[in-house]
């Protein structure tokens, strides 16, 4: 059986075959497997990005980290073309150049001062000299970049300041002008950063031997981090459940499963399940009753499987997606997990999920969205449309009935859903919970803003 | 043609799983349904929305994680390898390795006995023709595969079917296979060919019945994935007369399993989508189901073949560049190549428009194909066509339903394109452009009623019946492995003696006429004819005169090759009309003296041509009239026709004079009575 | 609109007091002579202005003068809302520099530090022009093929966008909604933008304010779904209420109606930290807008003067009135660093005062 996981293409195989592929055609093999989608859904994306880059970065030979951005934003627009509905591609890209930059920041920052330690809340020591007088030469060459932002706010000034040159004098007048971009907090990300993916936090070395140890370190972080990312949301379980209280769930998701079985450790509540017909059905069924992982269904961690919630004696109601409407009046809360989030709080979600949250605010019923760090996207969505992916037809008319499938003109079989982000109540995140006014900010903590774009 | 059959033994020791997953593409499956475009380009180039065939089938072996893949060409092998050569596939990030094979090939036979012959297959393997589609994941069939053979080592090859949609109109004209399978094996115990729409009748061996569970299945769809194994490739090279996979191949060993004791087993794909582009229907269907997303992996817009699709929100799928002049409708459906320009107020329609192709203002195009680097002017009206790379249309052309442009062709401006109509490169126009007359493309060239797309497409395929019935005996598949559609010899003689303007008719009869000679000499009864004939009409589109006529002429054929092996003229006639007369009338079926004087004609005109004609007409029209097949009134009325009268055919009228006077003089007496009878109980 | 007074203001005297420069008169001959230029960009240019023309020595003179020039300037606006973003900007910077910089202080002296921001106005009046622009690069991907997009108001960032839009090759529909003011700038500049997208080739329709519903409804099939709101506003409040030209809350309100997003563009610096507590004449007034839409009459009042209709504006950069469109009808804010929520904009004024 495992010659077979590796004899068919998807992430075991891609994952076994890195260590002895040449990096160009690692790149080619994964974007093929996103491209046929034998890699989808935002973890096992997530994961393979993280390992191709990983091999991308210790592979190149790059003594300038600017070298090593350009790389990786090589490859990582390759990547984030070929699967441009997998939110978690792009994401990681973007983590890993931030990471880089962070490289870079220490080594600039490091070079005009000696090994001066970075410490806490450093005005970077450049900017007072550079105040005055050169800042009207520096300031047109600097469109898009950082800026400066007040010198008395130590506390979002850090020394993740993340441009590629030194910031600005603050007396610009450009900087002023431009004074709300988004750019200025992007230190103050550090403290509630989910942790050690941070590097910042990690002791600036004496010297800068090879910056590329530090990236391939945090993107080992990176990886940490995505396989706790779902032990970390569980873990805020117990501030949103409470006892006695009804949950509405819909389709199931290793995030919410090991969310409500923390709870349910505790706590005595009763679940309502919708099975969101067709796509994931089986697998919501399997989660109920806690059967073998159904095929197809690979992807998903066995644990969240094996243990059923019925088995903490929750009591569990699987319901028809067509009794949604009815039932939910019983709901106290609806948790559901989030395959993206975009950078206004909009979500994309399992299909269906809309016409569930249309449900609960019409009842009133406040709506929590489980959503990794991994999965938090600075991606604007411009329209709706570029979000929602198809699936195959055949779940929706079997293909032996191709009359139907004829007569019907198209069938589609859509298999996220765009949520607007006013039907959200609020996140939980790796972070904890996040108001979903809020969530604009948490996701570009994220990431660097020279990023955004990829 | 069953191969004999010696035992390899051994070999199959080695199928250890460590194995790289090899694989072998026949890209060339010496089939001609894509004529006129398979004369000049190799059929697996054949752009499908606007990546050639063979980057599909390439895809779908890497995505089943082959390694190694043996590539046969076939035709135009140039044009492949330096294709194949330019590709990703050949860089050094390739996921396949691929490995350019020659042979001097004329069937997949030859291709199987090269292969073995190379000693380059060491374990179980794919064997795939040039022209898949598929999201299949061949890994399970190939788990399965794998531990049937470590029971048992002669399950020799795993035949990948699945279950055909009852509506599935791309398969409504082609040979539906007929599996007899072992459920609880999964073994395939007998196999037979046969055609939609004809009764279905197979010589099942006694001893297959003994089995206890039997599945007689005519559902399945043979998506042409096989999983090999060495021991498959050295039955092959038992048997050089193994021509066809299927109809030599497998109904070979099956038959000889007593001899042999190989088993060939079946694995039911569902879920999944599996499609060969067999067929310019199969290709337009194809392209509509990958468009839509059918199959989610295979979604045009996922780009696998190499293309740079952007989706839009009425499925419209653009690459970059693409430059439209507006006001301009595209519609639901359409797909436009990169480079390609269009020019304001022209409205598309589901159509997918290749690379570089240049539009003009106001044209209108409703479902077609238009491949790379085509012009087109101003005004110009196209529907349903499917037009070949560098082709320019004129300004103000209307190029109708079903019309083949081909590679390079100019059609100046203002011509008229008749439905079903093939142009190629070397078309030239009237000045009030219609197409001149042209030998080559007269051979292709269909009347104005062809009434639907459908039936134009379906066209090819009675072709193709006629191909594939006569053929696999053996003479007609060593023609030459290019796609032409005249390989075979008997058609193309047939296009030689029969004018232009009634071609499609003609063709008809004289191809449904090959078959039922065939039939007669294989002497089957008249029932089983009769529906296979139902059939043939009904693909060909013919109606009941050409039928008759059809009818005629296999009669006389027949009657006269009965003769020429030595049975008397009156004993081969009268044995073949008693058999077959209900071919050429059911019982009391309805049938004017009109239709019974065509019929006469038809036969007159074709023992007129043969050498003893003369000697077998008039037992001709005695023993029709004994059997109480025709009125005598058809006679006579047949014997005053000016048409009988006519010099090439008047020796055969003459012979049979004697009969016409011997009625006359009987029909005095008996006549009224006679006449009124005959209506009823003509039996 | 047109300058009161113009008079002293050609070669202003370098004078120890700020009473002789006329401040009001700087801001509106600037607004006069270049269309293109945004109140609250004219109001930093008068302050400066006004800062290289008297030479305080002092940092709390300099303040000071800043201070009661702002206010004088404001006064004189009948909208002052989009003018105190920019005073307040300018403001702000230079005490920001002053707190930063006190070693320098004492070793420069004061005429070197204005030299330096006169030099720095420039700049900031070209980089006001590139951030048009940049708003119109961020709001591009809003505008695809075949996209209808309903514009309401003369706004020079709307009319940027839908320019740069028309210039990517972007084949749209454009609905101008024009109000009923009477105002001909506004009408002129209808004008040149409907020219300049026919120029394009763009579709353009031009319909009266009330139709804006049955427009909507109006849409043929295939257009329909892919529609758009694109305003422009003149100021930003911290909730990310924008104000902007009266009848914007109205035409945002459809769009929510109709499910369809509405945008605002607008330059950061047009974020002001004024919080509204409503959205009507009052918070209006409170933030020094001279408006009153909403005027009652009883039968006591009859011999005097009644009016409905918006008050003529005096003098100001504004011409017609101004309505605050509430943050819950905007789907986003354009600006040139990007596509902000309403909940963003405190931030950004928190980041510049704190």
């Amino acid at each position: 059986m495992a010659a077979d996981l590796l004899l068919v293409p998807g992430l075991a195989s891609f994952r076994a075959s890195l260590p002895s592929w040449p990096v160009e055609k690692s790149i080619e093999h994964l974007i093929s497997l996103f491209r046929r989608r034998q890699i989808r859904g935002p973890k096992p994306c997530a994961l393979a990005t993280a390992w191709l880059l990983r091999k991308v970065v210790s592979t190149t030979r790059a003594t300038e980290p600017g070298k090593l951005i350009l790389r990786v934003q090589d490859v990582g627009k390759k990547l984030v073309e070929a699967a441009p509905r997998e939110l978690t591609v792009g994401n990681i890209v973007r983590r890993v150049l931030g990471a880089i930059r962070e490289e870079e920041e220490n080594r600039e920052a490091d070079t005009p001062l000696g090994s001066e330690p970075n410490s806490i809340p450093p005005t970077p020591a450049g900017e007072l000299p550079t105040s005055f007088l050169p800042a009207s030469a520096i300031a047109p060459a600097r469109d898009d970049s950082p800026l400066g932002r007040p010198q008395n706010r130590p506390a979002l000034l850090s020394q993740q300041t993340g441009g590629p040159e030194r910031r600005p004098a603050v007396t610009s007048m450009f900087s002023i002008m431009a004074h709300p971009t988004m750019r200025g907090s992007a230190g103050g990300s550090s403290p509630i950063r989910s942790g050690s993916s941070t590097p910042s936090t990690v002791p600036q070395p004496p010297q800068n031997t090879d910056f590329r140890a530090e990236v391939l370190e945090a993107i080992t972080e990176i990886v940490d981090e995505l396989d706790q990312a779902d032990e970390q949301v569980a873990g805020y379980a117990l501030d949103h459940i409470s006892s006695q209280e009804t949950i509405f769930t819909y389709s199931t998701s290793p995030v919410v499963q090991r969310f409500l079985l923390k709870a349910a450790s505790k706590r005595k509540f009763t679940l309502i399940q919708a099975e969101s017909y067709p796509n994931s059905h089986k697998a919501t069924h399997a989660t109920v009753i806690g059967s073998k992982i159904p095929e197809g269904y690979e992807d998903l961690d066995t644990e969240s499987f094996s243990k059923p919630l019925i088995a903490y004696g929750i009591t569990v109601l699987l319901i028809p997606d067509s009794s949604i409407f009815a039932l939910m009046s019983r709901a106290n809360k609806v948790i559901i997990s989030a395959t993206g989030v975009l950078s206004n709080g909009s979500i994309v979600a399992a299909a269906g999920t809309k016409p569930l949250v249309t449900a609960a605010r019409f009842h009133r019923v406040p709506v929590i969205v489980l959503a990794e760090t991994y999965k938090l996207s600075p991606v604007v969505p411009y329209d709706p449309f570029d979000f929602v992916d198809y699936g195959d037809v055949q779940k929706v008319v079997p293909y032996q009935d191709r009359e139907m499938q004829l007569g019907l003109q198209s069938v589609q079989n859509p298999v996220t859903d765009f949520v607007e982000s006013e039907y959200v109540d609020m996140f939980v995140t790796n972070l904890g919970g996040v108001a979903t006014g809020y969530m604009y900010r948490t996701i570009r903590d994220q990431y660097h803003d020279e990023d955004l774009e990829l | 043609m069953p191969p004999k059959q010696t035992k390899v033994a051994g070999r199959t020791k080695e199928d250890t799983k460590e194995d790289p997953l090899q694989a072998v593409v026949v890209a060339d499956t010496f089939e001609s349904k894509f004529a006129p475009f398979s004369t000049e380009r190799p059929r697996c180039l054949i752009p499908l929305a606007n990546a050639p065939l063979i980057e599909y089938t390439l895809e779908y072996l890497a995505s089943a994680g082959v390694q190694d893949v043996f590539f046969y060409a076939g035709a135009h092998i140039e044009q492949v390898e330096t294709y194949l050569n330019a590709s990703r596939w050949m860089s050094k990030s390739s996921p396949l390795k691929i490995i350019l094979l020659r042979c001097m090939a004329t069937s997949v036979g030859d291709i199987m006995r090269d292969i073995d012959q190379k000693r380059l297959i060491q374990g179980d393997f794919i064997c795939v023709s040039g022209d898949i589609i598929s999201d299949f994941p061949i890994s399970k069939a190939l788990r399965v595969h794998k531990q049937r053979r470590e029971k048992d080592k002669d399950a020799i090859m795993t035949i990948l079917v699945r279950e055909r949609n009852q509506s599935d109109h791309r398969h409504k004209d082609q040979i539906v296979p007929t599996f007899v399978i072992d459920p609880t094996k999964d073994r395939i115990l007998h196999y037979e060919e046969s055609f939609a729409g004809t009764a279905f009748g197979t010589h099942v061996d006694p001893e297959i019945l003994k089995t206890p569970e039997l599945d007689v299945r005519q559902d399945l769809v043979d998506c042409r994935i096989d999983i090999g194994t060495p021991d498959m490739l050295s039955l092959w090279s038992d048997n050089f007369d193994n021509q066809h996979p299927r109809k030599d191949f497998l109904y070979g060993v099956l038959k000889d399993y007593e001899l042999n004791g190989k088993t060939i087993h079946t694995y039911v794909v569902d879920e999944h989508y599996a499609h060969r582009v067999d067929s310019p229907a199969a290709y337009a269907a194809i392209t509509y189901d990958l468009q839509h997303g059918i199959a989610s992996s295979l979604a045009l817009s996922n780009n696998i073949a190499g293309t740079r699709f952007q989706r839009s929100r009425k499925n419209i799928l653009k690459e970059d560049d693409v430059i439209i002049q507006r006001p301009t409708r595209l519609d639901h459906g359409t797909i436009v190549g990169s480079g390609t320009s269009i020019g304001a107020s022209t409205s598309i329609r589901k159509t997918i428009v290749g690379r570089r192709c240049q539009i003009g203002k106001r044209a209108n195009i409703d479902s077609a194909f238009i491949w790379d680097d085509v012009t087109i002017g101003s005004d110009v009206k196209i529907s349903r066509a499917i037009v070949g790379s560098e082709t320019f249309i004129g300004d103000k052309c209307v190029i109708e339903d079903g019309a083949l442009i081909s590679f390079g062709s100019r059609i100046p401006a203002g011509s008229h394109i008749p439905p079903g109509e093939r142009v190629t490169s070397t078309s030239s126009f009237n000045k009030d452009g219609t197409l001149a007359k042209d030998p080559a493309a007269d051979a292709f060239e269909s009347d104005e009623d062809e009434p639907t797309y459908e039936s134009q497409w379906a066209r090819p395929f009675y072709g193709q019946q006629e191909f594939a019935e006569s053929t696999f005996s053996l003479d007609s598949d060593a023609s030459e492995p290019s796609d032409e559609i005249s390989k075979d010899g008997s058609r193309s003689a047939s296009f030689v003696t029969h004018g232009s303007e009634e071609d499609t008719s003609e063709r008809f009869v004289h191809d449904t006429a090959a078959i039922l000679v065939q039939r007669m000499q294989e002497d089957r009864n008249s029932d089983d004819m009769q529906s296979e004939l139902m059939g043939l009409r009904f693909s060909g589109g013919a109606d009941g005169g050409q039928v008759q006529k059809a009818v005629a002429i296999a009669l006389s054929r027949h009657i006269h090759s009965e003769v020429d092996n030595g049975a008397s003229a009156d004993k081969a006639t009268r044995k073949t009309l008693e058999q077959y007369r209900n071919l050429v009338r059911r019982p009391n079926a309805e049938q004017t003296i009109e239709e019974q004087v065509v019929f006469l004609l038809e036969a007159q005109l074709d023992l007129s041509r043969r050498t003893d004609g003369a000697r077998i007409m008039p037992f001709f029209v005695k023993d029709l009239y004994d059997l109480e097949v025709f009125e005598e009134e058809a006679f006579t009325k047949w014997f005053d026709d000016e048409r009988s009268k006519e010099d090439n055919v008047a020796a055969t009228r003459d012979a049979a004079e004697p009969f016409i006077d011997w009625l006359a003089a009987t029909d005095e007496e008996e006549s009224e009575e006679e006449e009124e009878d005959d209506d009823g109980e003509e039996d | 609109m047109a300058p009161n007074d113009q008079t002293g203001l050609a070669t202003p005297p370098p004078k120890d007091s700020s009473s002789n420069f006329d401040i009001v008169s700087h801001y509106n001959r600037l607004i006069s002579s270049d269309p293109s230029t945004t109140p609250a960009i004219a109001a930093i240019e008068s302050l400066i202005a006004i800062l290289s023309a008297t030479s305080p020595s002092t940092i709390t003179e300099t303040i000071t003068l800043l201070q009661s020039a702002s206010t004088t300037l404001l006064a004189s606006q009948s909208n002052p809302i989009p003018l105190s973003a920019g005073t307040e900007l300018i403001q702000r910077y230079i005490i920001t520099s002053f707190k930063q910089q006190p070693a320098q202080l004492s070793g420069h002296d004061f005429t070197q530090l204005r030299r330096q921001l006169i030099t720095n106005s420039k700049l900031f009046v070209s980089q006001t022009k590139s951030a048009r622009s940049k708003i119109a690069k961020h709001a591009l991907p809003f505008i695809r093929d075949d996209s209808t997009v309903f514009a309401y108001g003369s706004s020079r960032v709307a009319d940027a966008i839908l320019s740069h839009a028309a210039e990517s090759n972007r084949y749209f529909y454009v609905i101008f909604i024009t109000s009923d003011s009477t105002d001909s700038n506004e009408a002129t500049a209808l004008h040149q933008s409907t020219k300049r997208l026919l120029a394009h080739g763009i579709p353009v329709a031009t319909i009266p304010f009330p139709t804006i519903s049955h427009a909507i409804a109006s849409l043929p099939k295939p257009q329909a779904s892919n529609v758009l709101f694109l305003l422009g506003a003149e100021a930003v409040l911290e909730n990310g209420a924008a104000v902007s030209n009266l009848g914007s809350h109205l035409v945002a309100s459809v769009a929510k109606a109709n499910s369809i997003p509405c945008y605002f563009a607008a330059e950061s610096y047009k974020f002001t930290r004024q919080f509204p507590t409503s959205f009507g004449d009052r918070d209006l007034q409170r933030m020094g807008a001279k408006q009153q839409v909403l005027r009652f009459r009883s039968s006591m009042d009859d011999d005097k003067e009644i009016e409905w209709s918006v008050e003529e504006s005096k003098g100001g950069g504004n011409d017609g009135g101004v309505d605050i469109t509430p943050p819950e009808l905007i789907s986003g804010l354009i600006t040139e660093s990007g596509i902000m929520t309403c909940e963003g904009v405190a931030e950004e004024l928190i980041k510049l005062w704190f």
